[in-house]
């Protein structure tokens, strides 16, 4: 079956993404090696260098943590792979008002930083000034995805 | 502080704080427990274990190398690196803090000191009563953003976005509130 021109990819609207799915983001040693403890989450990783733009990430309809890592060129000494649960994620969303949508963005050309990609996903709505409830909020339904926390020297 | 302070007699509920130095006499306080162990915290250590000073400038010193030496590209998505400032407003806010608690002998962990991608820095304090969490912008001119909730309790939930010149004397009390 020949495989289809990313250039036909459609956008798909917000109600695609189901409930059931996840949103993967690859998440850098530097951010968790001085986490006190690996098992959980902190709130710093849910940031971004220009988050008005929004914060990347991968849809699960279209792709699992291990690609989300390969297109980081990386490994798990390096990245952990975080997912959010969609349901989950609007249901903090809803209980706090929270100004968050999701938003797919699939990649149809290479780029000099970022491969073709349908499952990315952007993150918006952080033009709200203050953003620690929500990191703090969304940090507690973030979990590393199956075998994706990332390793470490001890 | 007098350091004749009964403390015994201070820190029992419903009792009055007896010197004027540092509060309203007329100013209630609410219980406050020295913690005995460091069982259930979180964060590595608490104030009043260390040889104070010493060991803070230890953990900020470490701090300071792990954050000041993040490169560009530091989380994989083109963060900048720190600049010294927004580290040392983080903290001056964080000994300030301490040494409130440190001087009415009152326990509180030392929160991590987290970098931000955007080039803010977070300080996290995650214990088994509250959760807080202050975020300093790179950009001194900036408000400081925080939020904190004491676990169980969300009428003692505190959000704000503030001047950084007002935060001690927000969540000084905050604290000492839900302690």
């Amino acid at each position: 079956m020949a495989e289809e021109d990313p250039l036909t990819w459609e956008t798909e609207p917000s109600e695609n993404f189901l409930n059931e799915h996840f949103l993967y983001r690859g998440i850098h040693k530097n951010i968790w090696k001085e986490w006190k403890n690996l098992q959980k989450i902190y709130p710093n990783f849910f940031m971004t260098k220009r988050a008005i733009d929004g914060l990347s990430s991968d849809w699960s309809k279209y792709t699992n943590p291990q690609t989300t890592l390969n297109h980081l060129n990386s490994d798990l000494a390096k990245y952990g792979i975080v997912e959010l649960n969609v349901g989950k994620f609007r249901n903090v969303i809803d209980e706090n008002n929270f100004p968050l949508t999701i938003h797919h963005d699939p990649i149809r050309i290479v780029t000099r930083t970022l491969p073709i990609n349908r499952a990315h996903t952007l993150i918006k709505g952080f033009k709200q000034r203050n953003t620690t409830p929500i990191r703090r909020k969304i940090s507690k339904i973030a979990k590393w995805a199956l075998n994706m926390c990332p390793t470490t020297e001890e | 502080m007098s350091k004749d302070l009964n403390l015994k007699r201070a820190f029992q509920k419903d009792d009055y704080l007896l010197t004027e130095d540092w509060i309203k006499p007329t100013e209630r306080i609410g219980w406050v427990s020295v913690l005995p162990s460091l069982s259930g915290l979180r964060s590595a250590y608490t104030y009043s274990d260390l040889k104070i000073k010493e060991e803070l400038i230890n953990i900020f010193d470490e701090n300071r190398n792990y954050i000041l030496n993040l490169s560009d590209n530091w989380d994989g998505y083109s963060a900048q690196p720190f600049n010294e400032g927004t580290l040392n407003r983080a903290y001056i806010l964080i000994e300030n803090i301490l040494n409130h608690f440190l001087i009415n002998q009152i326990d509180i962990s030392i929160p991590l000191i987290q970098p931000v991608a955007d080039g803010s820095i977070d300080i996290n304090w995650e214990t088994d009563e509250f959760e807080l969490l202050i975020n300093i912008s790179s950009e001194s001119n900036k408000q400081v953003n925080l939020y904190g909730e004491k676990l169980n309790s969300p009428e003692e939930e505190i959000e704000m976005h503030i001047p950084y010149d007002l935060v001690e004397t927000v969540i000084i009390p905050w604290l000492k509130k839900i302690l």
